[in-house]
């Protein structure tokens, strides 16, 4: 222990840097539901456990693992689980669509699935989808012979849950391990699947710890979903500062003003738009929120009238607007909130701030030259926390990760947010290069819902609109179908293939499409007609 | 003016009429637990569209802070909370 404790190698692994915080706080809580709260030492035990099991039931070549569960003590215990077994974890949101969370799983080539009590179901039904055989380990679930009965080629483990000492298995950390897989909205329909290495989620930590000051005594938020990237940060944040993970029932992510103060919250971090909810049911009052310390925000753009809600509400906080693709890691910029922050904002939005100083940034201008001082452009980013590339797709990482002419053979994400640095090196979103959206948060490909609508509608021409609301932020999609057809038969066959938040609100019918002089169709006029 | 809960509830589905046969539910998927949000029939942005539509039709203003967040997504506590509030 003492050797893997001392080696710089592996303290760039997430789960050493979990196991510090173990054998320093071994006593004190790392997680919460409510009243009942798990200690390290506790966590720690149970992973190992799960740890063995992986370990017993995969190949060493095997390089993920999938979780299929949300939010309960084992979801979280997987995710350790896996990363001590030296794989990478890969969240499967059990609410998706069967299609979606398959797609997911054609790509990805996994062997082996920790399933948490709740989904077994949902689970049963993704398995009838699978021609290989796979290892399922479900969780908190009595063990019988049921399942081999059904489905005789899959082989089927049930862990129960032990707090008992166990062995230490022969741990080999390697930075460049990937510690999770996520998918984000691909514009071909296909999702795109990011792997982030160890190396890439603890340069994040660190930089973020170096920045703001999380304390053991803290107690902060879970509101993320394990899809989302942001959960990477509540968890290891929280775990690497041996602070405590309170995790927001899913009955009260709608509007969490009652956890906040029932909970003692004092670092909490959502998407702006858990902001705007609360602030449109009257739930920002004055003084609403005392315990909170620190409030981020991120995954979208975050508008000066909620922060400043925000702050009235919660007056001993500092906010913090984060942002970030998950390419680039968690988050790469951040801004302060101060009292001179309204003037620095552009059309009622707060700036996305400074890269963070151990990373680069650089904006080019349509032809990919570096723009000059305070013109608008795009942003691109290299550094310790930028990742690789896409899963098994070179052609999608060559044309996101580029070198760039004058900067030698670095690496750069191209992000496609538009973006302009003011005087004091501040940067400010002011939109994005494609057609990409953000819906509370979710990363959205227009034409990822465009290719479903077409292959359900069986029409070529297929138009998905946003609309928007006065802030800019969009909160409906309409598909715009060239032909005729059943409404809600379309939006019950798009539903088998899309989350919810990529669900259109409705599809309406035209007889023909209106094309610009170019020959493309013209998204402008479509946009009036609506 | 007093409103009971059946008009309240007929309000609130004459409102949510379109998108209910947009997504196939029927008045059998309706019953006392149904979940405007969980169902899948609302996010929470369209929620938040349904509650101000239902404040501004029975002049009234619901208060959130005393209650759960659960509480106020199904159908039948909503109904509930409002006509406390507005027979108040």
């Amino acid at each position: 222990m003492k050797e893997i404790e001392n080696s710089y190698l592996s303290n760039q692994h997430l789960f050493i840097r979990f196991m510090n915080s173990v054998m320093k706080f071994g006593e004190r809580p790392a997680i919460a539901f409510g009243d009942v709260e798990f200690s390290y030492a506790q966590l720690f035990q149970m992973s190992i456990g799960l740890s063995s099991e992986i370990t017993k039931h995969t190949l060493e070549e095997e390089r993920f693992v999938a979780i299929f569960d949300k939010r309960n003590f084992y979801t979280y215990t997987a995710v350790l689980a896996t990363l001590l077994a030296g794989k990478g974890y890969v969240p499967l949101n059990p609410e998706f669509p069967i299609e979606r969370n398959k797609a997911i799983l054609d790509i990805t080539d996994i062997g082996c699935f920790i399933v948490g009590p709740d989904y077994v179901d949902e689970f049963l039904m993704l398995l009838d989808e699978f021609t290989m055989p796979v290892c399922v380990i479900f969780c908190g679930l009595e063990s019988t012979e049921t399942y081999k009965e059904h489905y005789p080629m899959h082989h089927f483990v049930f862990f129960k849950p032990s707090f008992k000492n166990q062995i230490i298995l022969n741990l080999k950390p390697h930075p460049d391990d990937i510690a999770y897989l996520l998918f984000t909205s691909g514009s071909t329909g296909v999702p795109k699947g990011v792997p982030v290495s160890n190396r890439n989620v603890v340069s994040y930590i660190n930089n973020f710890l170096s920045y703001y000051n999380i304390k053991e005594t803290d107690r902060c938020s879970q509101t993320f979903d394990l899809t989302f990237d942001l959960s990477v940060h509540d968890m290891f944040v929280t775990w690497c500062a041996g602070a405590c993970l309170c995790v927001v029932p899913e009955k009260d992510l709608l509007a969490p003003a009652k956890f906040i103060r029932e909970q003692n919250i004092t670092v909490w971090f959502s998407v702006p738009s858990m902001g705007k909810i609360m602030s449109k049911l009257r739930l920002l009052k004055p003084n609403s929120f005392p315990s909170l310390r620190y409030s981020f925000f991120c995954g979208e753009a975050l508008t000066q009238k909620m922060t400043e809600e925000w702050q009235k509400a919660a007056p001993y906080s500092k906010i913090v607007n984060l942002y970030g693709p998950t390419e680039t890691t968690i988050a790469i910029a951040r801004y302060e909130w101060n009292k001179d922050s309204a003037a620095k904002c552009i059309n009622g939005i707060v700036p996305i701030g400074r890269v963070f100083e151990t990373q680069q940034h650089c904006i080019i201008n349509d032809s990919g030259e570096i723009t000059e001082p305070g013109e608008t452009g795009k942003l691109c980013l290299s550094g310790s926390q930028v990742t690789a590339g896409y899963l098994n797709n070179p052609e999608k990482t060559a044309e996101h990760y580029i070198t760039i002419a004058g900067k030698g053979e670095t690496l750069w994400y191209r992000t496609g947010d538009i973006v302009k640095e003011d005087a004091d090196g501040c940067l400010h979103f002011l939109g994005r290069a494609d057609d990409q959206v953000k819906i509370r948060g979710y990363r959205v490909e227009l034409q990822e819902i465009e290719a479903v609508v077409r292959n359900v509608s069986k029409t070529d021409l297929v138009v998905v609109i946003p609309l928007k609301q006065e802030d800019g932020s969009v909160n409906k999609l309409i598909a715009i179908v060239c032909g005729k057809g059943d409404e809600a038969k379309l939006l019950k066959e798009c539903k088998k293939f899309l989350p919810d938040y990529m669900l259109p609100e409705e599809i309406r019918f035209i007889e023909t499409m209106p094309f610009t002089p170019a020959g493309k169709i013209d998204r402008v006029k479509l946009s009036a007609l609506i | 003016m007093k409103h009971n809960p059946k008009e309240i509830r007929t309000f609130i589905l004459g409102l949510l009429d379109k998108k209910f046969k947009r997504l196939g539910f029927t008045e059998k998927h309706l019953l006392n637990d149904f979940d405007l949000i969980q169902s899948g029939l609302l996010d929470s942005m369209q929620f938040l569209e349904l509650i101000a539509d239902i404040e501004e039709h029975f002049n009234t203003e619901i208060d959130f802070d005393t209650v759960e967040t659960s509480q106020f997504t199904r159908l039948s506590n909503l109904i509930n909370l409002l006509s406390e509030t507005i027979n108040r």
